[in-house]
């Protein structure tokens, strides 16, 4: 099922927008990365992705997530009651949550050198080099 | 989804065939068995064991060798979906009115099985039939359909402190009621006969069950309105509703959901509906309360075995009547069964189950 994100949204950060399954998958390191410049409720989390390029995150998609994380302790929750209007919900980044975000870069970043080594292992092959001219990417625990 | 799976248990049999291993079946139905209860979507229960009936097929290895223990690997699943963002939850309303005597008959069917054993054992091999012997199940299968279907349908629109008055202001005169009934339909005579008659009754009740069952309506209607957007209110009603029904969220809980929805929405500037989808779908992509429901239900067990235990004590107490077998035996296992669903509920709400 797809995340309810807008694929067609401009992205500042990116040339074009990123397939919705990256999206998806990349979606709980982005938002534990959203609150590592300090807490922000929902939809601020929403504007903050939008502006890094992953899309008009609908609020379908993203509380869901947002509650997996509250539960995984990654992110502490906070009520902030509204002047004259709704309250709001912030969510703040916890410790664990710090980790897990480090770890979850860690692992992307890795697997990116993953693909790109896997490229040039091609192109190696191609001149007639072998797998062993190409360098091995840090083993990291497989991306979430 | 685009491809058909088999019901579920022909999928079972597959499971059997698909190595001549009647374990591996079995392994299949604990899956099964695991995912119902969770209220998981049928749809996704067959997706996935469809595939580990197509992983069996291709290895030629056992599940419980490829995945593990069942009910594990159920969880698991059901896990990897709801975190992938699928409708994991069945939120189809659970009971309506229109299917109550439906389901009441199916239920007194269902009664009338042990009740058919308890009452041969007390009475011999010939009985003074009453009405009791025959309304007996009916009666309370009645009492059981009318409260769980006011819960039901309660629980959509009320707070849950709201239902639970509700529920009991509705079920306090029906049992009330129930309990001198009973006794009187016990005074009735109606014949003499063979304990064989027995089978007759649980046999008219299954036939009166699976009557009920194919004649009169059942729930499976279409949406009235599904073209129609909710307007915001009516939106955060429905999602309330599912949420303290089908996740068992506290009213505290569902109150900062819907309000986070709310205040979500204000700031898009778009209706609830837009912003977030239909609230049955929403509400479907959190992880329900297991822990909250749990508890309710060892509470309202551990009540069962008071009573149970009370009962053995009063007639311990009262030294002229005689001890009556099956009230021991129900204060032997009620206990155990409480017991039991406080221990599913320490693992449910403990940080590192297992």
């Amino acid at each position: 099922m797809p995340t309810q994100s807008d694929p067609a949204a401009p992205a500042s950060a990116a040339a074009r927008p990123w397939p919705s399954a990256w999206v998806r998958a990349a979606l709980e390191p982005a938002i534990l990365g959203a609150l590592m410049g300090g807490p922000l409720h929902g939809y601020g989390i929403a504007q903050a992705l939008a502006a890094r390029g992953f899309g008009r995150l609908r609020g379908g998609s993203l509380y869901p997530v947002l509650a997996r994380l509250e539960e995984a302790g990654h992110v502490s929750t906070r009520w902030v009651e509204g002047q004259g209007g709704p309250g709001r919900k912030d969510y703040a980044l916890t410790a664990a949550g710090r980790a897990e975000y480090a770890d979850a870069v860690a692992s992307f970043q890795a697997l990116g050198a993953a693909l790109a080594a896997l490229g040039a292992e091609g192109e190696a092959g191609a001149d007639g080099g072998t797998a062993e001219s190409v360098p091995a990417p840090v083993p990291q625990e497989a991306a979430r | 989804m685009t491809r058909h799976e088999p019901p579920l248990p022909a999928l079972l049999d597959r499971f059997a065939a698909a190595r001549g291993v009647p374990a591996d079946q079995d392994w299949a139905a604990a899956a099964a068995g695991r995912f119902l209860p969770d209220d998981v979507r049928e749809e996704i229960v067959l997706r996935e064991l469809t595939e580990a009936l197509a992983a069996v097929e291709e290895s030629g290895q056992g599940p419980e060798e490829l995945f593990g223990p069942a009910a594990d690997w159920a969880r698991e699943r059901a896990a990897e979906a709801s975190a992938a963002g699928e409708s994991v939850l069945d939120t189809d309303p659970s009971l309506t009115w229109r299917a109550a005597p439906c389901n009441a008959l199916i239920i007194a069917a269902l009664f009338s099985v042990p009740f058919a054993v308890v009452f041969a054992f007390r009475d011999g091999l010939t009985v003074d039939y009453s009405w009791g012997h025959v309304l007996f199940s009916l009666v309370l299968a009645v009492v059981m359909t009318v409260v769980i279907t006011l819960w039901s349908q309660t629980i959509l629109r009320r707070s849950f402190s709201a239902t639970v008055g509700t529920v009991a202001a509705g079920a306090v005169p029906l049992v009330v009621g129930a309990g001198f009934l009973l006794p009187w339909l016990s005074e009735q005579p109606l014949f003499t006969g063979s304990v064989g008659w027995h089978a007759a009754i649980v046999a008219g009740y299954l036939g009166l069950g699976a009557l009920g069952f194919w004649l009169l309506p059942r729930d499976d209607v279409p949406d009235a309105t599904p073209a129609q957007t909710p307007d915001d209110d009516a939106w955060a009603l429905v999602l309330g509703g599912v949420l303290r029904s089908k996740l068992a969220y506290s009213d505290a809980r569902v109150r900062e959901v819907v309000d986070e929805a709310r205040a979500h929405a204000a700031a898009s500037g778009r209706p609830m509906a837009e912003e977030f989808g239909n609230p049955q779908d929403y509400a479907a992509r959190f992880r329900p309360d297991r822990g909250r429901r749990l508890r309710w239900e060892a509470i309202l067990l551990t009540a069962v075995a008071v009573y149970w235990v009370g009962k053995l004590w009063a007639q311990l107490a009262d030294r002229a009547a005689p001890l009556d077998w099956w009230t021991v035996a129900g204060a032997v296992l009620m206990p155990l069964i409480a017991w039991r669903m406080w221990r599913m509920h320490r693992r449910a709400v403990s940080p590192h189950p297992g």
